[in-house]
């Protein structure tokens, strides 16, 4: 690692000025969402820090998040891979494959034992290990091997940081996150179905630059997600108005109102996108008119439905419903009588339906 | 410091502004910059304030602009991208906005000082400007 340049070196050599450096600087200070009187200090760690040698593990995901990443702007992934880490095994991003892959793995991890950054995306199946192999080593297996000479580990997306979409009822695969499986390193979960780009390479950046950030109790950065959205989100003064949408197209929609009562779960779901948002800034979710759905947040695909305000009680309705009838209650066999009527008047007349709808006919 | 007092003025084009406003995100900025301003000329304080943490819907930004104004000096800096770097016309109020090389947006700043850091000449290009020179006359030697 010692022999690798330093990053203001290889800027040099790239022709780049001390003031592009600091233009440099400037950005990833802000996007480490750190005080910009904090750049200073910025720019002294990365002209003293070693660039660390970066293996990444990708088991059961969707590779979005990797997707997602290679879409950064502010750094982009060039700027990562060639100036700040030495990225060492991607099996998605490397040209080598099949044996040769796997020994620059092997490689990377014993001449940086004890020193490497270990960074995972995907659940790992424990239900039966062969659901999820990479050349022909289970997931669990590649895991516990290499977190063994790993510095830190950085769990990607809501699949390593809690099992995600493969973890979701009736989880088939028996998939779990990282930190349920390895228990003696340090672990950064940065969630999120995928995380915003710049929030994965803002915490590479922060490991850097200054080692691992502080953490809330999930094991989140709290710079990334010390914040509900709804704590942010521009449409929060209409909540403290009580001005809601209750429809995709009704007035409230059109004015930009409130979704907390189309199921938004902005407030109880913390990450940047209020405020960083995705596409170069250009907007987020509840920007373009769709609740959010809380992502960042655990087990958020088996939390009730999307559409259900918060204020509603968590629960499945259709499960209930059975239930309720099973049992001969009278009202609950009455309310499923009635919004089936309701349905069938509305399909006569053309009427709206709005998420509340939706919910209840589900 | 422009005065917000004229909502009785619907011509004013600041006020005509401000009623575009959803967030008002915009207003406690501008006085958090009146702050800084009054910082720096009593002990020389600088102060930079990062746009991209602060929840802004479309219009905020245009209210900056409008009510900061654009000032006498104007740069454009061509490293890793453009940056642009613009006093407003509140003198010692500075936008300086950084993109890359295919013009997306890095990030952007409000910096109150008398002169922004990005635009000075760092000692360590100056010293690599004096070896280019030195370098440049001795190949030079000998012509008039």
């Amino acid at each position: 690692m010692t022999d690798k340049p330093m990053l203001p070196d290889l800027m040099r050599a790239h022709g780049i000025s001390r003031r592009g450096f600091l233009k440099y600087c400037a950005s990833l200070t802000s996007l480490m969402a750190l005080s910009p009187a904090m750049m200073p200090k910025v720019a002294y760690a990365l002209e003293n820090a070693p660039r660390p040698s970066v293996i990444w593990l990708s088991f059961q995901e969707c590779t979005g998040c990797t997707e997602s990443l290679t879409r950064s702007h502010a750094p982009t992934i060039e700027d990562l891979i060639f100036n700040a880490v030495s990225l060492d095994y991607h099996h998605t991003l490397q040209a080598a494959s099949g044996h040769q892959a796997e020994a620059a793995r092997t490689e990377a991890m014993q001449a940086n034992y004890g020193k490497y950054l270990l960074v995972v995306d995907g659940s790992i199946p424990i239900g039966d290990e062969g659901y999820s192999c990479i050349a022909g080593v289970s997931n669990l297996q590649m895991l516990k091997e290499t977190a063994a000479g790993a510095a830190a580990i950085v769990a990607v997306g809501t699949c390593a940081a809690y099992g995600g979409i493969p973890h979701a009822n009736p989880n088939p695969t028996g998939a779990v996150s990282v930190s349920d499986i390895i228990k003696d390193k340090p672990i950064i979960n940065v969630p999120g179905c995928p995380p915003i780009p710049v929030v994965m390479t803002g915490v590479l950046a922060h490991f850097l630059t200054f080692g691992i950030p502080e953490l809330d109790v999930l094991n989140r950065p709290k710079a990334f997600y010390g914040e509900t959205i709804h704590d942010r989100c521009y449409r929060r003064p209409f909540y403290d108005k009580g001005l809601f949408a209750e429809g995709f197209d009704d007035e409230g929609a059109r004015e930009g109102w409130c979704l907390y009562k189309m199921g938004c779960k902005g407030p109880t779901t913390r990450s940047v996108c209020a405020t960083v948002k995705w596409n170069d800034g250009t907007s987020f979710p509840i920007q373009s008119g769709h609740p959010c759905l809380g992502c960042t947040e655990p087990n958020f695909w088996d939390n009730g439905g999307f559409y259900k305000p918060l204020s509603v009680p968590a629960g499945d309705y259709r499960k209930a419903a059975l239930e309720a009838i099973a049992v001969g209650v009278v009202a609950g066999a009455a309310g499923a009588g009635l919004a089936r009527a309701n349905k069938s008047r509305a399909a006569k007349a053309h009427e709206k339906v709005d998420a509340h709808d939706l919910e209840r006919k589900s | 410091m422009y005065s917000h007092d004229s909502k009785s003025d619907p011509h004013d084009p600041v006020v005509e502004l401000f009623s575009y406003v959803a967030t008002g995100n915009a207003r406690p900025v501008l006085f958090q910059v009146r702050h800084a301003l009054a910082q720096l000329l009593t002990d020389g304080t600088e102060t930079t304030i990062d746009l991209g943490a602060i929840p802004f819907a479309p219009g905020d930004e245009r209210v900056l602009d409008e009510v900061l104004g654009n000032g006498e000096v104007k740069a454009t800096l061509t490293v890793l991208g453009a940056s642009h770097v613009q006093e407003t016309a509140i003198p010692g109020v500075w936008r300086v906005d950084h993109f890359n090389e295919t013009g997306e947006t890095q990030s952007r700043f409000i910096e109150v000082t008398f002169m922004p850091e990005i635009l000075k000449t760092q000692r360590e290009d100056a010293a690599l400007g004096l070896e280019t020179l030195t370098d440049r006359l001795n190949t030079t030697r000998g012509l008039n």
